[in-house]
């Protein structure tokens, strides 16, 4: 018969001296480690067929060794018998470890006789210690024992339910105890990480630091942490974790406390505060624009009338060829001047999207089609075939498509390929992936792909700005507002625009537009004041009705109009009976039939005393505009009133 | 025939007169709609081009104005867009009666081609 192998596993010299004698007279081979550590190393070198282990000791315990043991495939085999000196306080854990014996430690006599009888057991193969512990007899509870267990289980439950990861290393560097937090963050089962190097579970970088950190540690006992903090975390798979290790001193001899904390997410969170400030930067510059596109259109708009009209009398009345000629050269020039004026128009913040319908996908093969005709550039476009409930203005929409296709081509040159992909995100888990201030909701999401030169990285950030790019500057080879454009368009309609320049080359525009009922949580993204809100204007007369509606919807409100008194309250207790009051209701005082604005707002506020009503008079003098607040009207308003007087209003009230 | 130009801008107004007169009508001018409806009274024109943002009274008015005196009346609306857009008024100013709207700038030719179709086919 072959000897049997063992291993004792005990930090008390004595009892591993005692147990080795019993063995070795019982003509087993034996080998004997101080810790748990010690037994892996031992169970590599040469795997034992039965192993007698203590409980508690330093470095890795029986308990964990067991663990080990019994979740390794390789050695789930192993006949394990557990001597524990804890057997009456603390039987739970003795018998916890799926031990085939469990020995209490008792006298030298009793646990000999309990050893052969263990042994005698492998023989026959009799596994599963069955809830029972030999040795027993003779032995009484020890109250200090089982108050130092308790704080040793209390120790384990804080550490268990640390958010940091905590690692006790040997001084070799090997990992002795991971609480739950280290080993998600390892994404390792303990079985693997305990007895493992640290350096061998970190990517290459760390694991030389961590070596040669080590080797001075022991070298020189220069105690100095080993820090990778927030600015050099260590990636561990894809969370980006910073690690402390503390070398502590511990007789002639050191161990080492690892925290270990994952910065990913606070990472990723201020990476989305610096886009988003980006962003928001960047629509500040935008609104400087707006506000000089508005003042410029209307001006610029009659002058380049008033010139091109001259210059095409002019033209009809000369009958000499060359100064037809001249006159010619000068209408091209006004044409071109007629199209950036335009251009420059959508920036201004009272060009409103005319949003209807859109079918995306055929506009997108539509533009694609066209631009691309004359150049040798393929295309190919995916997603989007089904029907979007999304409405955008289809004019501004291509002008998106048209402006980033002509970038693509420009920067393709002769050859090349577009890709297009359609397709629906959620916006919180989209900002969640790129870090960018996406809109939250549900949102399509178009990717435009060329495969052009790319850009650096530092120029992603700037190819929105006005006045930037990378082409030649001129009238005709584009003034740099191409995708100053794109951004104010897709602002416009809720949306967001970003642009990436992968490492396999090529150039990636993402677009987000909001699909209805979806909702844009930002404010600061938000499309203006009045978005969504409900107003009700009654007004006798039509162009007063349809002006006010013009003006309110302005302003992205949603307008309901009546022509009398009664209509309106007709369609205010509509709107109660339906749970959704008018937000907003605007009464014309004098009408020439039916209820007036006062008796109206007496009916509505009797259906509904927390209605927002505003009295409108032609006559500013009239007592009610005067007193408008003892006639429970929140505000007042003189025909007529002009675009100011309305955006006020919405400021004040919507 | 007759056309009355109702636009706040003098400049607008000559290069209107020239082009209409060109074009062989007789033309009227008024600074603003007020003027306009005054100047139209004491000597009816076929049609009104008119501006849709003036001070004293605005397009959408004169347009609706014109229309309940002057029911056969042909009207073009042109704008340039204030504070709400240039296109805004636009569609207001179709549905309130106007039977051609454009916007600034616009080709003269056009312009005078829309006329003379109105008036004929009128």
């Amino acid at each position: 018969m072959a000897e049997i192998k063992a291993l004792v596993v005990d930090n008390s010299p004595v009892i591993r001296k005692i147990l080795c004698y019993v063995l070795e007279g019982e003509g087993c081979e034996v080998e004997a480690a101080e810790d748990g550590l010690a037994a892996l190393d031992c169970i590599a070198r040469r795997r034992p067929d039965i192993i007698f282990t203590d409980l508690i000791m330093p470095k890795i315990d029986g308990e964990k060794l067991g663990y080990i043991i019994r979740n390794t495939p390789e050695l789930q085999g192993i006949f394990l018998v557990v001597l524990s000196g804890v057997a009456l306080e603390d039987n739970d854990a003795t018998l916890g470890i799926g031990a085939d014996v469990c020995i209490a430690k008792g006298t030298t006599i009793t646990m000999q006789t309990h050893v052969k009888a263990a042994l005698e057991r492998y023989r026959r193969n009799q596994r599963g210690a069955n809830g029972s512990i030999e040795g027993l007899e003779g032995l009484y509870p020890r109250e200090v024992t089982k108050e130092l267990l308790i704080s040793k289980k209390h120790r384990e439950v804080i550490l268990a339910r640390m958010a940091e990861g905590v690692v006790e290393l040997n001084h070799q560097g090997r990992i002795v105890m991971a609480n739950s937090a280290a080993l998600t963050l390892f994404n390792l089962p303990e079985a693997h990480v305990l007895g493992a190097a640290l350096a061998q579970l970190l990517p290459e970088a760390g694991r030389e630091c961590v070596n040669q950190w080590l080797a001075q540690v022991a070298g020189a006992a220069d105690f100095t942490p080993l820090v990778f903090g927030y600015d050099d975390p260590i990636l561990l798979g894809d969370r980006q974790v910073t690690f402390n290790l503390a070398p502590v001193p511990e007789d002639d001899t050191f161990f080492i406390i690892g925290i270990l904390q994952d910065v990913s997410r606070r990472k990723m969170l201020e990476q989305r505060q610096r886009q988003l400030e980006k962003e928001l930067q960047r629509i500040r510059k935008l609104d400087a624009m707006s506000l000089m596109a508005s003042g410029i259109s209307h001006d610029f708009n009659n002058l380049l009338t008033i010139v091109s009209g001259n210059l095409e009398m002019a033209r009809y009345i000369s009958r000499d060829g060359g100064v037809n000629q001249l006159l010619n050269e000068s209408a091209k020039a006004l044409d071109l001047t007629v199209q950036l004026i335009r251009q420059f128009t959508t920036f201004s913040d009272n060009y409103l999207p005319q949003k209807s319908h859109v079918q995306l996908r055929s506009l997108i093969d539509a533009v694609l089609a066209h631009e691309l005709a004359p150049t040798g550039i393929g295309c190919q476009v995916t997603g989007g075939e089904e029907e979007l409930a999304i409405t955008l203005d289809p004019d501004l929409i291509r002008q998106v498509f048209v402006n980033l296709t002509q970038n693509a081509v420009d920067a393709m040159g002769a050859t090349g390929r577009i890709e297009v992909i359609l397709d629906r995100v959620d916006g919180a888990e989209e900002a969640a992936r790129t870090g960018q201030p996406v809109p939250s909701g549900e949102l399509v999401r178009i990717t435009f792909h060329d495969s052009g030169p790319g850009l650096a990285p530092a120029l992603a950030e700037q190819v929105f700005d006005p006045y930037f790019s990378t082409k030649q500057k001129g009238a005709q080879k584009g003034m740099g507002l191409g995708l100053t454009i794109v951004h104010s368009i897709v602002k416009k309609h809720g949306g967001l625009v970003w642009i990436e320049s992968p490492a396999g080359g090529g150039c990636t525009v993402y677009l987000y537009f909001p699909l209805q009922n979806s909702v844009v949580t930002d404010p600061r993204f938000a499309a203006r004041a009045g978005s969504g809100r409900r107003v009700l204007v009654m007004d006798d007369e039509e162009m007063m009705r349809l002006i006010n509606r013009k003006m309110f919807e302005h302003y992205g409100c949603m307008v309901s109009v009546a022509s009398t008194g009664e209509e309106a309250v007709e369609l205010y207790s509509a709107q109660m009976a339906a749970g959704k009051p008018f937000d907003l209701t605007l009464l014309d005082l004098r009408v020439h039939s039916g209820m007036g604005g006062l008796d109206a707002s007496r009916r509505i506020a009797e259906l509904h005393p927390e209605a927002a009503m505003i009295a409108v008079s032609g006559d500013s003098g009239s007592e009610v505009i005067q007193r408008f607040a003892e006639y429970n009207f929140v505000s007042a308003l003189a025909k007529p009133f002009s675009i100011d007087a309305v955006e006020d209003i919405v400021s004040r009230f919507l | 025939m007759r056309v009355l130009v109702i636009d706040d801008d003098e400049q607008m107004r000559i290069l209107l007169r020239q082009v209409m007169e060109w074009a062989g009508y007789e033309v009227t001018e008024a600074g603003d709609g007020r003027e306009g409806m005054h100047k139209q009274r004491k000597q009816p024109a076929d049609l009104v081009i008119t501006d849709l943002i003036m001070p004293e009274q605005e397009g959408l008015e004169t347009i609706t104005s014109l229309k309940k005196e002057f029911p056969h009346i042909k009207i073009i609306a042109i704008s340039g867009g204030g504070r709400i857009g240039p296109e805004a008024y636009l569609p207001a100013a179709q549905e309130l009666g106007a039977d051609r709207v454009f916007s600034k700038p616009f080709d003269v030719r056009e312009l005078a081609g829309a006329v003379k179709e109105l008036l004929e086919n009128g």
